[in-house]
């Protein structure tokens, strides 16, 4: 082989120093022409699907109807006169007919309306129901067509609809925007005549500070408070209206309520309107309460307040009703207003999750609401905390009282708190159904487990078993915060723990919400409640909720029974801090109370549905739900609240008739639906924003780079020119 | 870089403001880089967890295959170990030859990986609608070429297939944060935010399509 020892030295003049630097340059040059280009491709990529959207809107707005209503305040009546677009009359008379039994009252409510045009109108009716009221009956009456409204099963509401839409014109679906508003259309009222339209709903009586009271929407002034600019006009053509001015003036009510609180009645007042009342028992818990002068104007929503009278016992009053040869009773518990040193202990333990859904503001708040509820404890109570994750991290081994020094400690920890990793909940309630007590607690103390979550459930089954499984006697209030909880477990679950369940959708609302909770559960009067029937009764008494729940300072509750045969007697026991409590209630049947049958079907049909989950048959669940609700005229997922005219009797059928009535059925259908709401999390990343005021900083910088660049050359060729 | 370091050197004895400016240029080059990259990274998240996700969704009706009568409660398969969240349900939109696996829950999180069925309205099976939120600009971008009439298929996890049809579409006002719904209806519910191309990421409007099952 050929080997050289000379080594040989090639030296091209393209790897000079001085073209290897041009050749750099010139790269470099390159380079920044590319990432420059990338830039502003960049820039135009996020920049032009804007500049689209901007006129996407414009194209889009006529044709979108954004859905928002105002606050209606009353009962009202909307023509649709074809001159102007909406006319508002209001009633000119109101009837209202009330009846309160303990903590639930019926209404029917009877309004007159006039058609003050020279036209024959249709006209939608609109009635704003109280929070948390359901609609039993409604009845329409124009001239001779009378308008029925009920509940029905979904399958025979939809035939009905279907039948009017085939018979002649378009079936209006009366699609609720706001819950609560009940809404029906009105076909053919003739001109200059009246309108009569009653509706019976049950609604709740709220109870806040052992102060009971009612509030029915009567008001026909301030309607519309809404921010928009259209409805602020429609308000202004509104007022400016002649015949609703008069309306106004001429709208009168009367009143007339049978309060029937269930036990003495130490003041009642109304702050709306001047009221006459009389008792009717000796023992003055009934009152008949009418307005003093009959016809009160109708110009603002009428309030009742009442207040019982102090007792040291728990109250329990009762009320029957007989629905198909079935015996309905409602048992009402209204707390003792006692210290609150003389109840019962607690010995309480936080769950929280601190899982990574929990980041951000849901956890800001469960941690502040848990500091809040750990100063709220009283001197009597002990407590510990649960953080968990996919881990579990524990205050204190076994309850501690709570002392200064233990809250102290507590309060280290809970600041210590951070949101991150998985949602394993077995692993923690477990631990808190098993945990020790503190030695200092006493025997009777009311272990309370309160499970604070935003995490999906998986698998609720094993937490169910659990929970079931249970030596020791707890209480579950379990408390769902955010868009994600798995309400049916929650529900479940404080149901068998005999605690109550709180969702909090908006976690703004997180702190009022738990502390709301905190303060309700903080006093318990009486535990370990039991009822005791005839022995005959016994065995076919239904009872909802299935646990009774114990009675808390400050917070009545409701116990709903069926049975075959009437209840005479109940016994019902439970512990107080110091004694065994037993109190016979002699139910008195000689009177029947309204929508005591309608309480106890609610609670049937969500116990009926709620089996669905754990693989009930879905058909006989489906009959036995439809049965239970239109026999007791409660809304189901499988019926339908649905106004039909009703077929007038002894009517020539000729075929103009009938060609009126089919438009009619049309127009008169409505559906009053059982709305629910759901929280519209945020949908957008806004990562385009964040990737626009990227880019646009690296093209400013990449500018003034190039500017410094020139300006840098220009002063070295100014700088070689002057040397 | 060296050759700039060298200019700098070069000039910085030419005029004072200099460096300063060319570190200001830096400076916002490299904020503007960090903002980029973070921007980008978003997307890339939600893509690359919608891999993971449809990984986790078939191995989960793989295994659904295989204990068909089991009546055991469904195991949900996490995406990824510490996944906070499962695979639901699966969205097909033929029209669009489009699919999206729907997870749980509707929290911010959750939503970051794939839209999310909100509760108490994840049940497939029950009465009750079956609502799922996503993202406007990743996973539900493709929303706005949704027309009436369109059908959509959603499989559960217990490969359970229902067809639904397209039945309205509303531009809803989201002041509130609530969207009242019929509660006996078991329609599908698909929310964004509106407009689709709008920046940032408070949108006070909401795009919502109520398909009807067929």
């Amino acid at each position: 082989m050929f080997k050289s020892n000379k080594k040989l030295a090639l030296v091209d003049y393209q790897d000079s120093y001085y073209y290897l630097q041009k050749r750099k340059k010139q790269r470099r040059k390159w380079y920044k022409l590319i990432a420059l280009g990338l830039l502003l491709s960049l820039l135009i990529v996020v920049i032009a699907p804007l500049a689209r959207a901007n006129t996407v809107n414009n194209a889009q707005e006529n044709q979108t109807e954004t859905a928002s209503n105002g606050l209606i305040h009353g009962p009202q009546l909307v023509f649709n006169h074809p001159e102007q677009l909406q006319n508002i009359a209001l009633p000119i008379d109101i009837s209202a007919d009330i009846e309160v039994n303990g903590l639930v009252a019926y209404a029917k409510i009877k309004q007159v309306f006039i058609n003050p045009y020279n036209l024959e109108l249709e006209a939608k009716y609109q009635f704003p129901l109280p929070e948390d009221a359901a609609i039993k009956h409604l009845k329409v009456q124009v001239g001779e067509q009378e308008i029925i409204g009920q509940i029905m099963e979904k399958q025979a509401a939809k035939a009905v609809y279907n039948s009017a839409k085939q018979q002649g014109k378009k079936a209006s679906l009366v699609q609720q925007q706001r819950p609560n508003l009940f809404t029906n259309n009105i076909a053919n009222i003739p001109a200059q005549s009246t309108v009569v339209v009653t509706l019976e709903f049950i609604m709740p009586v709220t109870f806040v500070d052992n102060k009971l009271s009612l509030t029915l929407p009567l008001a026909i002034t301030t309607r519309y408070h809404s921010n928009d600019d259209q409805q602020s006009k429609t308000q202004q053509e509104i007022e400016l209206t002649a015949p609703i001015a008069k309306s106004l003036a001429d709208s009168q009510a009367s009143i007339n309520i049978a309060l029937n609180a269930g036990a003495s009645i130490s003041t009642i007042n109304s702050n709306s309107h001047k009221i006459n009342s009389t008792a009717i028992t000796q023992d003055q818990s009934s009152y008949l309460i009418t307005l003093t002068h009959e016809q009160a104007l109708a110009d603002r929503d009428f309030t009742l307040h009442w207040q019982l009278q102090a007792s040291q016992q728990p109250q329990i009053s009762s009320f029957t009703e007989q629905v198909n040869g079935e015996y309905f009773t409602l048992l009402t518990f209204f707390p003792p207003q006692l210290e609150s040193s003389a109840t019962l202990a607690r010995d309480i333990i936080f769950i929280i999750d601190t899982s990574g859904s929990m980041q951000g503001n849901s956890m800001t708040q469960a941690k502040t609401s848990l500091e809040q509820a750990i100063l709220q404890l009283n001197e009597k109570d002990s407590f510990n905390i649960i953080a968990f994750n996919n881990t579990v991290d524990l205050l204190f081994p076994i309850t501690h009282m709570a002392s200064q020094r233990n809250i102290g400690q507590a309060q280290q920890f809970i600041s210590r708190l951070q949101a991150d990793g998985g949602t394993e909940m077995y692993r923690p309630l477990s631990q808190a159904l098993i945990m020790d007590k503190a030695q200092q607690q006493t025997e009777k103390a009311i272990r309370q487990v309160v499970f604070i979550t935003d995490g999906a459930v998986a698998n609720e089954f094993e937490l169910m078993q659990l929970l079931d499984g249970a030596q020791r006697n707890f209480r579950l209030f379990t408390v769902g915060i955010g868009a994600a909880p798995n309400g049916y477990f929650m529900k479940k679950a404080a149901q068998f723990g005999r605690g109550s369940y709180v969702f909090i959708q908006n976690n703004a609302d997180v702190q009022s919400q738990m502390s709301a909770l905190m303060a309700k559960i903080s006093h318990p009067a009486i535990s370990n409640i039991s009822l005791m029937f005839d022995n005959q009764v016994h065995q076919q008494v239904e009872a909802y909720p299935k646990k009774i729940t114990d009675l808390y300072l400050g917070e009545p509750m409701q116990v709903t029974l069926k049975s075959k045969l009437p209840i005479t007697s109940v016994q019902v026991m439970g512990d107080t801090a110091t004694l065994p409590w037993y109190q016979q209630v002699i139910v008195d049947d000689s009177r029947s109370a309204q929508a005591v049958s309608t309480l106890w079907a609610r609670e049937k049909i969500a116990d009926l549905l709620d089996s669905l989950v754990t693989g009930a048959n879905k058909e006989q669940v489906k009959t036995e739900v439809i049965a239970t609700s239109i026999a007791h005229q409660t809304l189901s997922p499988y019926t339908s609240f649905i106004a039909v005219e009703k077929p007038l009797e002894n009517n020539v059928l000729t075929a103009k008739n009938r060609a009126s009535t089919a438009k009619r059925q049309a127009k008169s259908l409505a559906r009053a639906h059982e709305n629910l709401m759901v929280a519209m999390p945020r949908t957008a990343l806004g990562w385009h924003q964040q990737l626009l005021i990227g880019v646009l900083l690296m093209l400013l910088a990449s500018l003034l780079l190039r500017y410094n660049k020139s300006k840098a050359d220009a002063g070295l060729h100014e700088g070689n020119q002057h040397e | 870089m060296n050759s700039l370091a060298e200019q700098s050197n070069k000039t910085a004895n030419k005029t004072s403001s200099k460096p300063r400016r060319m570190l200001l240029a830096w400076g916002l080059l490299i904020i503007g880089m960090l903002l980029s990259i973070q921007a980008s990274w978003l997307p890339a998240k939600a893509w690359l967890s919608q891999q993971l996700i449809q990984h986790s969704w078939q191995q989960a009706m793989a295994t659904q295959a295989n204990t068909v009568s089991a009546n055991y409660p469904q195991t949900a398969s996490k995406p990824w170990p510490w996944a906070d969240t499962f695979p639901i349900a699966e969205l097909a939109f033929q029209r669009l030859d489009k699919s999206l696996v729907v997870l749980n829950g509707g929290d911010p999180t959750t939503l970051a990986f794939s839209a999310g069925a909100i509760a108490p309205f994840n049940q497939t099976n029950g009465t009750k609608p079956f609502v799922v939120a996503g993202h406007r600009d990743s996973h539900f971008s493709f929303l706005k070429e949704v027309a009436m009439k369109d059908i959509i298929s959603l499989t559960d996890t217990q490969g359970r297939d229902q067809l639904y049809q397209v039945e309205r579409i509303d531009i809803v006002d989201a002041a509130s944060g609530q969207l009242p719904l019929l509660a006996d209806e078991s329609n599908l519910v698909l929310i964004t935010c509106y407009p689709f191309e709008g920046i940032g990421n408070d949108a006070n409007e909401r795009y919502v399509i109520t398909a009807r099952p067929i």
